[in-house]
């Protein structure tokens, strides 16, 4: 057993690149590529957000319905992260509660931009299969890719 | 303030595991190879990859049906996965199938047919 004491780790080749051997002892994979840049878990019900926990996340906005904006603290270096979410709402029985980014391209809707994700939530309609606009009450999400 | 400065990090008493610091309180620890993703990606309605980490080649397998290859494969298919298909309207993306060497996804719309779309994903897990 050893220990290494330190605050910061930085490559020596290059300042954010550091493999590390993975689980099998000898693929190496890349320490920053790894690490999930961002992520949160915030209740959309309330009329007034905020994080039940976050990292790198500095604000959420309520922009309607169902629709939210984590802007994070520290900015993406373009906007092609990758973002995964996961909902839930207590007590609801519709079985059909979703999370999506709220763009149906990169040049259409609200796709991610360095700063920011826009997310819409549904939930299936009570008198038709048609998904509505909904307000779950929990909203995780994470980010991973380049910091700026 | 140190700065420890290195390309690599492996475990002293074992290569694949290294422990570092991480609760509020300054005791709990976490293990850096099992908090680390070992693959992500964004990819468009086409399966062209935007974004990625461990992913060597990716597949149009039909509509709203994507396969993603790993550079580096897992030690077993238990590996835990994540994804979103990105829409303004209610889609859904559901992971159709886990290999060591790739993933498959599926992507819907809100009437359940096969359809097109963007997503996203990660997975954490063993590499082999």
């Amino acid at each position: 057993m050893a220990t290494l004491k330190t605050n910061t780790l930085t490559g020596t080749s290059t300042a954010g690149s550091i493999a590390v051997t993975a689980e099998g002892n000898s693929t190496t994979t890349n320490l920053q590529q790894g690490l999930a840049k961002g992520w949160y878990n915030f209740d959309g019900y309330l009329s007034s957000l905020s994080a039940r926990d976050s990292f790198n996340s500095s604000s959420l906005t309520d922009n309607g319905t169902g629709n939210y904006t984590n802007t994070l603290t520290n900015n993406m270096a373009n906007d092609d992260y990758a973002v995964s979410f996961a909902t839930g709402t207590h007590g609801d029985t519709r079985h059909f509660h979703v999370c999506g980014i709220d763009a149906d391209s990169e040049s259409s809707g609200n796709p991610p931009t360095t700063s920011a994700v826009r997310m819409q939530n549904h939930v299936n309609g009570t008198s038709s299969a048609n998904p509505v606009d909904h307000d779950h009450e929990i909203i995780v999400g994470n980010i991973h890719g380049d910091l700026a | 303030m140190s700065t420890l400065r290195t390309n690599a990090l492996e475990g002293v008493d074992a290569k694949n595991s290294i422990t570092i610091v991480a609760g509020a309180g300054n005791i709990t620890t976490t293990n850096v190879q099992d908090g680390l993703a070992m693959m992500f990606g964004k990819a468009g309605g086409d399966a062209v990859v935007a974004k990625s980490l461990n992913i060597s080649s990716s597949t149009d397998q039909g509509t709203g049906n994507y396969l993603y290859a790993f550079t580096s494969v897992f030690s077993d298919d238990d590996y835990a996965t994540v994804a979103n298909a990105g829409s303004s309207v209610a889609r859904m993306c559901v992971f159709n199938g886990a290999l060591t060497t790739s993933i498959d996804i599926k992507t819907f719309n809100s009437s359940g047919s096969a359809t097109d779309l963007s997503n996203g994903f990660n997975v954490h897990g063993d590499l082999a």
